[in-house]
């Protein structure tokens, strides 16, 4: 390659989803600060402030680390408009794996479905977090969270208050259930 | 196949390609793609790559009318008034070029192609982008404009929300590589390490921070956000050869911490056990059970056979600097991917074969995902220059490749993948990275040698050049059809064309319930900014 470069001084790409059943994406990586013009290579995300708002780590070839923490949107929408709601569940297994890999939690509000698999891997060469991010917009209550737990139990829990980590543990009866007849909710306890 | 067979083929190819060499040399098209290479791929190439600085900067029209419109640059130079309107300094401008058809009977071009500013407004940063269709015709030495159909799109924010706080947070670390050594030994920088992986190693309910950096694995501790180096005293041991490539944490003797594994190039693998305060141990290889491997480029943990312990999988691809990918838009002569099952007290015992995974594609990256919302983990394995492999779990960790079925056929270059529920409907979708070339549109150009013996280029040349330009198509989404398969949706969605990218990732960053994508991209910088 000599000092000549193959495809060089490309931004990183912050796409925000529009919305839509094939929703389309604008990249919104420059005017959030996030455009890094780098060889990038691994990514995590995570929030490190615990403040609710998801930050990126990012490694590049030959290069500092670089720690985007996000500051979120107060302030750029107009000051009517109240800082979005979030929820954060971490999961502990005791029938299933200890983590909680595999698990799948489905989070339910007035206008929509969000679902989470916990996975240990994602993106290239690089490891992710075992916490689940929910961002809810204008809603301050979750109606439904349900968590499918690997050996197929399921936790329902209703009208979840929001802005904070939940840690929700597996119940310790295998129990085979559906969601028309749920096992009894889990004791879910807040850190914060 | 017997040994003689297989050297009987290694010898076709070696002579196959012996002749490649030979017809590239003498091929009856070279004349006329040094032709289009003058005419056309070197003055569109000098405009994606011209940096356009000062004069813009200082919002001069007229030096930027100057530096826009010399020849095939005449076209942006029409609208550069209004084009700099909605900014006060201009930081980058940048056109990427998208497709480029070939001069018709009348010498018009039409090209597909992306304009970029990027910026700051009386309000703040200011991004403004518009895709563009342009018709150019050659008249003598001149381009001339005959259409431009477009739609332009500004997105401006008042407050920068992402801020690059590495440093008063305590993570301090330069990424290098030692680099794996080609044919001739020199190290292949380019490669590039630069995993990253986070965990909450001590228990308090906040992620620490692992980066993999190829010389070295450093561990940081989250207190209270800020971050302290935790490397010297944590136990953990980097390789004195060898490039560490990944990590990944998970728990793997169930005793309620996460532990470690580590991937390496041309080093073995290795795991750690932690004793519940974020200190590491080693375990050795005849107690963990993992094989040397020395070409691990990703793993994941898992519980696919649903015993309650987390299973492994390990990818594994090739050193491209020594071993020839081949054939390169299918490439199959990497080293197989591991599948070990864990006896409950984290000891592995590999099962590739009854696990069904053991591809020898060249394999970059896996995720996991139920895709198919039957109750088990599925795997998904993206392989650098062939086909990438969605396999599906038959419920006891023994798995299916059900690629072609799930509408999974692709012939590229994947660095990554993700999955993530896009747009809201409860079933995972996937997002994969791969390369989008500046100059991929030069396929399309008459007389590009085509990268094969030649009378197999004058019978086949047009799919050799498609499989091509698949390759260079960039990252795609691929929408679940809740049936089991997937619908590419990359052009409709935005999603393709964005660079390099190696990794990507689902993430909500401004918490609308909307999953949005982090890509990092590029290959490499050199100090000249043209493609080599």
């Amino acid at each position: 390659m000599g000092n000549k470069s193959l495809n060089g001084r490309e931004n990183n790409v912050l796409l925000r989803n529009e919305g839509g059943e094939t929703p389309t994406f604008r990249d919104h990586a420059y005017v959030s600060g996030a455009d890094r013009i780098e060889d990038g290579r691994g990514l995590a995300v995570v929030d490190v402030n615990s403040d609710g708002n998801l930050d990126i780590i990012v490694q590049s070839v030959e290069k500092q680390s670089v720690l985007l923490v996000n500051h979120g949107s107060a302030g750029s929408e107009g000051p009517r408009r109240p800082a979005p709601h979030w929820l954060q569940v971490r999961l502990r297994g005791t029938v299933s794996n200890r983590d909680a890999i595999g698990a799948r939690i489905v989070v339910r509000t007035a206008d929509a479905i969000q679902t989470r698999e916990v996975t240990t891997t994602g993106g290239y060469i690089s490891g992710r977090s075992l916490l689940s991010h929910f961002g809810l917009g204008p809603h301050d209550r979750v109606d439904t969270l349900e968590v499918h737990w690997p050996r197929g139990a399921v936790t329902v829990l209703h009208a979840v208050s929001v802005d904070r980590m939940l840690i929700i543990s597996e119940p310790t009866r295998a129990l085979t259930t559906s969601p028309d007849n749920p096992v009894p909710a889990a004791a879910p306890h807040a850190t914060r | 196949m017997t040994s003689d067979t297989v050297r009987s083929a290694r010898a076709t190819r070696a002579w196959a390609r012996t002749i490649f060499l030979l017809a590239l040399l003498v091929c009856p098209g070279c004349a006329s793609w040094e032709k289009t290479r003058s005419d056309i791929v070197d003055p569109v190439n000098s405009l994606i790559h011209v940096e356009y600085p000062q004069s813009i900067r200082n919002r001069d029209t007229e030096g930027a009318r100057a530096l826009f419109a010399p020849s095939l640059r005449e076209w942006a130079s029409h609208d550069v008034a209004q084009l700099l309107q909605p900014f006060e300094t201009l930081h980058r401008v940048r056109c990427i070029i998208h497709d480029a058809t070939p001069p018709n009977k009348d010498g018009v071009v039409e090209t597909q192609c992306v304009l970029r500013l990027d910026g700051t407004g009386p309000s703040g940063p200011v991004t403004w982008r518009q895709e563009r269709v342009i018709r150019a015709q050659r008249i003598g030495e001149q381009w001339r404009i005959i259409s431009v159909t477009s739609g332009p799109v500004t997105l401006a924010t008042p407050r920068t929300r992402f801020v690059d706080e590495a440093a008063e947070r305590g993570l301090v670390a330069t990424n290098r590589t030692r680099g794996l050594p080609d044919r001739w030994g020199r190290p292949q920088k380019y490669l590039g390490s630069g995993g990253v992986s986070v965990a909450d190693i001590d228990g308090d309910n906040r992620d620490d921070i692992l980066l993999i950096s190829g010389d070295a694995l450093r561990l940081y501790r989250n207190k209270e956000g800020s971050f302290v180096e935790a490397t010297d005293h944590c136990g953990l041991r980097t390789p004195a050869t060898g490039e560490c490539r990944c990590a990944y944490f998970g728990d793997v003797d169930n005793d309620g911490d996460v532990d470690l594994f580590v991937g390496m190039l041309a080093a073995d693998d290795q795991l750690y056990r932690n004793d519940g305060t974020g200190h590491f141990e080693i375990v050795d290889p005849s107690v963990s059970g993992l094989q040397p491997t020395q070409h691990t480029s990703s793993a994941c943990f898992g519980d696919f056979d649903r015993d309650g312990d987390l299973d492994l999988v390990v990818i594994s691809g090739n050193n491209m600097g020594q071993v020839t990918p081949d054939p390169p838009y299918a490439a199959s002569n990497a080293h197989p991917n591991r599948y070990y099952r864990n006896d409950g007290r984290g000891h592995f015992t590999e099962a590739t074969d009854a696990a069904g995974i053991g591809d020898t594609g060249w394999g970059l990256a896996c995720a996991v995902s139920d895709y198919d919302l039957d109750g088990d983990l599925d795997l998904f394995v993206a392989n650098d220059v062939g086909l990438d492999v969605l396999y599906q779990n038959q419920g006891d960790g023994s798995f299916e490749n059900v690629s072609r079925a799930a509408g999974i056929v692709y012939h590229g270059s994947s660095m990554s993948a993700d999955f993530g529920d896009v747009n809201g409907d409860g079933w995972p979708d996937l997002y994969v990275s791969g390369m989008a070339s500046n100059s991929r549109w030069l396929l399309k150009q008459p007389g590009f040698p085509k990268p094969v013996w030649w009378p197999i280029g004058v019978l086949l040349g047009k799919h050799v050049l498609a499989v091509m330009w698949e390759m260079f198509h960039g990252n795609r989404l691929y929408l679940n059809q809740r049936d089991g398969s997937f619908a590419e949706v990359s052009a409709e969605s935005r999603t393709d064309w964005l660079g390099w990218a190696w990794s990507s990732l689902f993430l909500d960053y401004d918490n609308d319930g909307r999953q949005d994508i982090y890509a990092a991209n590029g290959f490499w910088s050199g100090e000249d900014s043209h493609d080599c």
